[in-house]
């Protein structure tokens, strides 16, 4: 089942990659960010069905603030992707249904099974 | 604060060994300053001690002499009484008070022994005493013989009165000697009572001191260890965060990697070059996973290679999307050098997508098996399919696919060697290596 999803993660190459990983699963990207501020703004405007969240995100700022405000504002759920998800991040983000936490590197397979079983 | 500044700042706080090496120093002072002390006061005491013993000598002295005197004058009383009423008993109280005399002459020598200038007075005393004495037997004699005139004559002649005259003379010189000598020796007892409580105050004062310093030290020496404590937990902090960035660093340099080697692909239109960028993407997840795994880990030193063949196997199989493969696990748990991971997880990365790719062929009910655990020469990592099997003449040494060259070159590195073998059913590739690191 396509979904609208944007995408929020501070490399460029990486976002890219990951842009073309999702439109190969079927799904639409309808918003980019590299930081935290820019997205809040474009899921405000777009309002995805699903937000892919870099934990780690540019100008400082933090993808799980981001990812529970998406949440407790506009009820989008996060997959979180990055290099590093501790145990502790994991228990902090109980409380706002993410759809799953995802380790660098991503493969289209990892990605896809992520996502199967949303809509 | 960057690393590098942190660890000035642990080298430039002063060292605990200083410190330990200053407290043991203090001790040493300490230890010899009192042992110093005591055997100061000690010698003071003793000083005291023998100075207090010659006032009291003195003192003896002197009342030696007071009894001389007074067994005179006891002999003289029993003269007189003798001569007066004749009573017998007087011969007694004559004899005993010549016995009194006798003793305290004696006692007077052995304590003036020290001194020549009154055992000279001595002598005369003795003489005097004796002269004394010999008027007074001679008079009792005539007085018991009934001559009590001639007795009274002999007193009249005043020889024993003179003697006595010079003995008291005598004794008044001995004793002034003595009270001379007694005033010096008290004198002197006082100075040094004197000395002696400085010197008690001195120690008391020194024990207090060394005691302040001590505690000071000791104060000092808690506090260096706290703020040491203190900034060797920062460090660590530091070190933990660094550590978690590197790690994220790493992972995130994987991914840009795969993401550009993905990139790269889309754009390829010939299949053979789009299957050797996918092999390429596939062996940098390897290492990818290898990451995930190691740092993961409790231990930085070593891992586990049994668990970790398993856990990699498992990813793997998942990863190339292969559900119809069922993946069977022969591993028994080994503790290695953490070097030897990353060829392993290469090494088991070519193997399984060998078995997946010739051996598990699509629309087949597929079965991989891998096996790691320890053998004669060492230990054996193993794949074994259900495939069709390898052909009679296959050589790993001449192949030219690039998995193939991608293991022996990696078992090498291990110094261990790639067994191909050739089961009824299938095919079982094993790479062999030594346990010792060398």
């Amino acid at each position: 089942m396509t979904m609208r999803i944007m995408v929020v993660e501070d490399d460029a190459l990486i976002a890219l990659d990951i842009v073309s990983l999702l439109e190969d699963l079927g799904h639409e990207v309808v918003a980019e960010a590299a930081d935290a501020c820019t997205a809040w703004g474009l899921a405000e405007d777009d309002k995805p069905d699903l937000a892919l969240v870099d934990i780690r995100l540019a100008k400082d700022t933090d993808g799980g603030k981001l990812a529970r405000k998406l949440y407790e504002e506009l009820g989008v759920r996060s997959l979180f992707v990055s290099g590093s998800i501790t145990a502790e991040f994991r228990e902090q983000m109980r409380g706002i249904e993410p759809v799953g936490f995802l380790g660098k590197p991503v493969t289209r397979r990892t990605l896809g099974d992520a996502l199967r079983g949303l809509h | 604060m960057s690393p590098g500044e942190s660890m000035a700042e642990v080298a430039l706080t002063p060292s605990r060994g200083a410190a330990r090496e200053r407290t043991l120093r203090l001790l040493g002072v300490t230890l010899g300053a009192l042992f110093l002390a005591f055997a100061g006061l000690g010698g003071v005491f003793f000083w005291y001690d023998s100075a207090s013993e010659w006032v009291n000598h003195t003192r003896e002295v002197r009342s030696a002499i007071a009894e001389v005197m007074e067994g005179l004058a006891e002999a003289e009383s029993a003269q007189r009484g003798l001569l007066l009423t004749e009573d017998r008993r007087f011969i007694e109280h004559l004899s005993q008070a010549r016995r009194h005399i006798d003793d305290d002459i004696q006692a007077i020598e052995r304590l003036t022994r020290d001194n020549p200038e009154q055992q000279g007075r001595l002598e005369r005393l003795r003489a005097l005493t004796q002269i004394r004495l010999q008027v007074i037997d001679r008079t009792v004699a005539m007085a018991q013989a009934g001559q009590a005139r001639e007795a009274t004559d002999l007193i009249l002649q005043g020889q024993g009165l003179s003697a006595m005259i010079d003995i008291r003379a005598l004794l008044q010189e001995f004793a002034a000697e003595e009270a001379r000598l007694d005033a010096r020796r008290s004198a002197r007892v006082g100075e040094i009572r004197i000395i002696l409580i400085v010197a008690l105050v001195v120690f008391a004062l020194t024990l207090a001191g060394l005691l302040v310093h001590g505690l000071r030290e000791i104060a000092l020496d808690r506090e260096t260890e706290a703020r040491q404590t203190a900034e060797l937990r920062k460090l660590l902090g530091e070190r933990t965060l660094l550590l978690a960035e590197v790690n994220h660093r790493v992972k995130n340099s994987l991914q840009q990697v795969a993401s550009v080697i993905r990139l790269q692909t889309r754009t390829v239109v010939h299949e053979g070059a789009r299957q050797a960028l996918n092999d390429a993407l596939s062996r940098i997840m390897a290492v990818g996973r290898v990451h995930e795994q190691l740092y993961r880990g409790a231990d930085v030193g070593e891992f586990d290679a049994g668990e970790y063949a398993a856990v990699l196997a498992r990813e793997l199989v998942d990863s190339m999307g292969r559900e119809d493969v069922a993946l069977e696990l022969v591993v028994t748990p080994a503790k290695l050098d953490l070097t030897r991971a990353v060829p392993l997880a290469l090494i088991l990365n070519e193997l399984v997508t060998n078995a997946l790719k010739y051996g598990c062929l699509p629309d087949t009910r597929g079965c991989i098996r891998v096996g790691f655990g320890a053998v004669d020469e060492g230990y054996r990592l193993s794949v074994a399919d259900k495939g069709p099997g390898v052909p009679g003449d296959f050589a790993p040494e001449s192949s030219k696919s690039l998995g193939m060259r991608v293991i022996q070159a990696l078992a090498r590195q291990l110094n261990g060697r790639l067994v191909v073998e050739k089961p009824p059913v299938g095919a079982e590739f094993a790479v062999v290596f030594p346990k010792g690191v060398s």
